[in-house]
């Protein structure tokens, strides 16, 4: 509906950047509230998880300053608990999940597809929708909940004794992640169908972006992997709710099936987080290294491999629960066989800014940043995969550190390097690039220094979701000088967090600064050859006036810097953009 | 080049070779220091190599690749907006198979040293020491052989010992770093753990699965005995909480041998003293109070403990026997098992038996359960020899 209303207004000459736009097509609230535009209604995910992400960074920072000094730095254990829960479920939920194929996916797949929108634009409308509300729901968790975002039972269901917890917020949050699920699925749905079907005249599979693979696969894995997690919340609501007691032991239930079932979803998960985030990496190296990507193909396959395995990995998770040695040997292989995609992916990005002609801007720096901390995420990743080392280090610091090197460094570093990337494209404006590294680099160290020591402190022996790592029962049994070292560690982990902060927050400043005072962009002023910088910044409404034309989307030649506009065009092209 | 399966190559090579896995052993040593603790058990050396093989492949490719990218990003920086790549080159499928095959290999090479080495410390051990573990919010308590129940784990030198591990309320996980090893306490199932601790002195204990409030306090020690000195201790410390019971009463207790004795025994005891009677009847050993809850629940009823047949099987010799079932499965009879057929009779009925016992699922509590296979281990081969 909203395509044919669209069609009647779109200007049919390129118009100036920034007049004519998704941006200006029309004004209010309520246009942007039930918008069907994929562009708008990314921008209203960008803003969502943006705000998760900085709500959840306030709960991170309780965390680290819990833990500067031993005993009670801020609040007590309960509050500590549920400070620790939150921060999980915040960012796992609202912020790393829908993170990158919600905001950058919803704005570009349609745009680097040459499509006018996606698939089901109102079911697009809808999945945003499911978001807020399953947000807001799990937030009133807030007032009591702390069971970490594993929500593990028998503790969970809270048919155990001790009393004192606060779990008021269990079937709040369950609720709401399970709303925020459908959310995900249907993002899912809308992608896949999307890929399938509107792809232009010459957009065959292998002339996507592998952004577009990238999305793809990780539409799979939410169509398949998400419902499982739906009815295992919903499960675990009736345990919790009702005694039914499928997960209580007293009841001849059994916990440990609960955490496959939550496994099941919780591992591909990991994978919903970090294909985006290797299809974003993918973009940016080749274009800022003006650069051919290197080894399209096994890209691509390797991000569909590594869907496919995903699946089947989650009783990593379970290495010590007692499951049987069989089933953890059949684990412990196939979640060795995910590092083989993942290491042919670094080795084309490597291979791809061989003799190209790198660009050290934010975006690139991010990727480059993206590749050291994946490197290290990834290899640590190998150590808690391989079953004896893992008896040591698991639910340890260790893990903490390992999963925040894949996902913060992975996930978040990816995502900054594609709103750097993006950002001109989607908002019309250029940011200034000497800010943008400064807030990278104290991103960078910040991040390192966070999590490099946990690695250590996880390999000594302090176990995870300790609220007091250096409590006077320690003490009192002797053991000072694990204590000291413990104490060391926490303390430069919590200036790390400080630093990391203060970066994030410079990024902030530099992004919104530009929106109001930045440059206008040009269409092209990285010199990408993909379908999206062809269209104006911001992007018409819908996206093209005629229909792309379609080749190699890493076709670097051709592309020549144009003074005047300080950006890049195609040769023989008009000063329009869709190459005739 | 590899550490952690060149250390584990017999000694009976060339003195030369000796002499270089020895230096890299040493050097291996230093670098462990950096991220593990000191080992103190069987477990440790053989998680040990694991992890610094795959330290040291991990540091080679890092190293390697961020190399890599760091030369590339400055040896091809672009030097102006109108700078244009040395090389369009999209792909080579054979260089790209090519390094495809490294990451196969060590992968691999990591999963079964990995798994080799987990094999090896998870198989069952002859003749350990058992001590039954009970984790619960938010303390451990550890149960020696005869019954004495102690809030630290004590253990000989260089003697296998099996943990047996269970839950009151939530899941837990006991974690030992100095040993390597960590193990979740799940409620309703008995998790089984065997090492052998290789070093006298005191480690911390921790709980590692997040549990509720005081999780981070849910620590305690293991204190490892030199040759001998455990069993001392273990009689020492039996002894302590009863040595204020009077000399003759002291000695009755260490001859209780059923159920029956313990009631007359406690019966005497309360009524001089009802406090002293409450800490004896604690140090109950685990068998008799099983013995109690045989007569209580009425499982004698269908269950001899002299070996005569009659509506279910007879406890006498039951404990690790190979059960055959109606459906033709199988399982031994260990603490699950007696569990499960407590709980879910008809999940598990031995062939040529009805399946008419009921279920004591919500009647039964896990620490009478145990108290029950204590029993029941008890009539493993001769007629009835509680206590110690």
């Amino acid at each position: 509906m909203a395509t044919s209303n669209a069609q009647s207004l779109t200007p049919t000459v390129d118009a100036s950047p920034i007049r004519d736009n998704y941006l200006t097509y029309r004004r209010g609230v309520m246009s942007w509230l039930f918008t069907l535009d994929h562009k708008r209604i990314g921008v209203m995910y960008l803003v969502g998880v943006l705000f998760a992400f900085f709500l959840g960074g306030i709960f991170a920072l309780l965390i680290r300053t819990e833990l500067i000094s031993a005993g009670d730095t801020l609040m007590d254990a309960d509050m500590y608990n549920q400070v620790f829960t939150l921060h999980g479920v915040v960012m796992v939920f609202m912020f790393i999940i829908p993170g990158i194929p919600a905001t950058l996916g919803n704005f570009f797949l349609p745009i680097m597809l040459g499509a006018k929108d996606v698939a089901f634009p109102r079911l697009n409308l809808l999945s945003w929708w499911l978001f807020i509300i399953g947000a807001i729901v799990a937030l009133t968790s807030v007032v009591g909940l702390d069971t970490g975002w594993t929500l593990y039972t028998p503790y969970s269901t809270g048919t155990a004794a001790g009393g004192s917890h606060a779990m008021m917020g269990v079937i709040p949050v369950t609720a709401g992640a399970f709303i925020m699920g459908f959310s995900s699925i249907l993002t899912g749905v809308n992608f896949i169908a999307t890929i399938h079907m509107l792809r232009p005249r010459g957009m065959t599979w292998f002339r996507m972006p592998l952004m577009l693979w990238s999305l793809y696969a990780t539409g799979v894995i939410q169509i398949l992997a998400t419902p499982v997690l739906g009815i295992t919340l919903l499960l675990l609501i009736a345990d919790r709710g009702f005694g039914l007691g499928i997960f209580d032991p007293a009841k001849g239930g059994d916990p440990i099936l609960y955490q496959h079932f939550f496994w099941f979803y919780s591992h591909p998960a990991v994978y919903i987080m970090i294909l985006p985030a290797m299809g974003i990496i993918s973009e940016v190296v080749s274009t800022h290294s003006h650069k051919h990507i290197f080894g399209y193909k096994f890209i691509a396959f390797s991000s569909l491999a590594i869907a496919l395995l995903g699946m089947f990995v989650w009783g990593h998770h379970m290495f010590v629960s007692g499951q049987s040695d069989i089933a953890n040997a059949v684990f412990s292989f196939l979640t060795f066989a995910v590092a083989i995609p993942s290491a042919i992916k670094v080795f084309n990005w490597l291979a791809t800014m061989y003799k190209g002609s790198i660009d050290l801007g934010a975006p690139m720096l991010y990727a480059m940043s993206f590749i050291w901390v994946f490197t290290i995420g990834g290899l640590t990743g190998v150590f808690l995969g391989s079953l004896g080392p893992n008896i040591h280090l698991h639910d340890t610091y260790f893990v903490v550190a390992h999963f925040h090197y894949v996902m913060v460094g992975g996930t978040v570093f990816a995502f900054m390097s594609g709103l750097h990337h993006w950002w001109p494209k989607m908002f019309g404006r250029l940011y200034s690039q000497r800010g943008a590294m400064v807030g990278w680099l104290l991103v960078f160290v910040g991040f390192n220094l966070t999590f490099f020591p946990q690695f250590v402190l996880g390999g000594h022996g302090m176990p995870r979701r300790y609220h007091d790592w250096g409590p006077q029962i320690m003490r009192e049994l002797g053991f000072e000088a694990q204590v000291n070292l413990f104490g060391h560690l926490h303390l430069i982990s919590s200036i790390g967090s400080y630093v990391q902060a203060i970066g994030f927050l410079i990024v902030a400043g530099v992004l919104v600064h530009a929106l109001f005072r930045g440059r206008r962009s040009p269409d092209n002023p990285w010199g990408s050859p993909t379908l999206e910088w062809t269209c104006s910044s911001p992007p018409p409404h819908d996206n093209f006036a005629t229909a792309p034309v379609v080749g190699d989307p890493y076709d670097m030649t051709g592309l020549v810097y144009d003074r005047q506009t300080q950006g890049y065009v195609r040769r023989g092209a008009g000063a329009g953009s869709h190459g005739g | 080049m590899e550490p952690g399966t060149a250390w584990a190559v017999p000694k009976a090579v060339a003195p030369g070779v000796t002499n270089m896995l020895q230096s890299t052993h040493s050097l291996c040593t230093t670098l462990a220091s950096f991220w593990v603790p000191p080992r103190a058990s069987s477990h440790a050396a053989e998680i040990d190599h694991s992890l610094l093989f795959l330290y040291v492949v991990s540091l080679f490719f890092f190293a390697l690749i961020i190399a890599l990218m760091v030369y590339f990003a400055v040896r091809y920086r672009r030097r102006g907006p109108e700078d244009q790549a040395r090389s369009q080159t999209s792909h080579s499928t054979v260089l790209e198979l090519v390094w495809a095959i490294p990451p196969i290999v060590i992968v691999l090479v990591a999963f079964y040293v990995g798994l080799m080495g987990f094999l090896r410390i998870s198989s069952a051990k002859a003749n350990a020491v058992e001590v039954k573990v009970r984790a619960y919010q938010w303390a451990w308590e550890f149960e020696y052989p005869n019954g004495y129940k102690d809030a630290q784990l004590h253990l000989p030198v260089d003697e296998p010992v099996k943990l047996v591990l269970t839950s009151d309320d939530v899941i837990h996980s006991l974690f030992i770093p100095a040993f390597r090893l960590k193990r979740d306490v799940v409620p309703g199932r008995y998790n089984k753990l065997w090492f052998t601790a290789t070093k006298v002195g005191e480690y911390p204990l921790l709980c590692s699965e997040y549990c509720g409030t005081r999780h981070s306090r849910m620590i305690t020690k293991v204190v490892v005995h030199g040759r001998g000195e455990y069993e001392a201790w273990l009689t020492e410390a039996s002894k302590a909480p009863l040595e204020a019971l009077p000399g003759p009463m002291y000695e009755k207790w260490k001859q209780l041998r059923t159920a029956e004795d313990m009631d007359a025994f406690l019966a005497e005891l309360r009524q001089s003293d009802a406090a002293m009677a409450d800490s004896a009847a604690k140090l109950e050993p685990p068998t008799i109070t099983g013995e109690r809850l045989y007569r209580r629940f009425g499982c004698y009823q269908c269950h001899s403990t002299d070996g005569s047949r009659q509506t279910g099987p007879s406890f006498q010799g039951l404990w690790n026997r190979q059960r055959v079932f109606r459906d033709g499965g199988e399982q031994r009879a260990d603490e699950d098992y007696i569990r499960r057929s407590i709980m879910d009779p008809g999940g598990q009925v031995v062939e040529t038996y009805q399946g008419v016992m009921p279920t004591y699922k919500g009647r039964v509590t896990d620490r009478q359960i145990d108290a029950l296979v204590s029993f029941i281990r008890s009539l493993e081969s001769t007629q009835s020899q509680p206590g110690q």
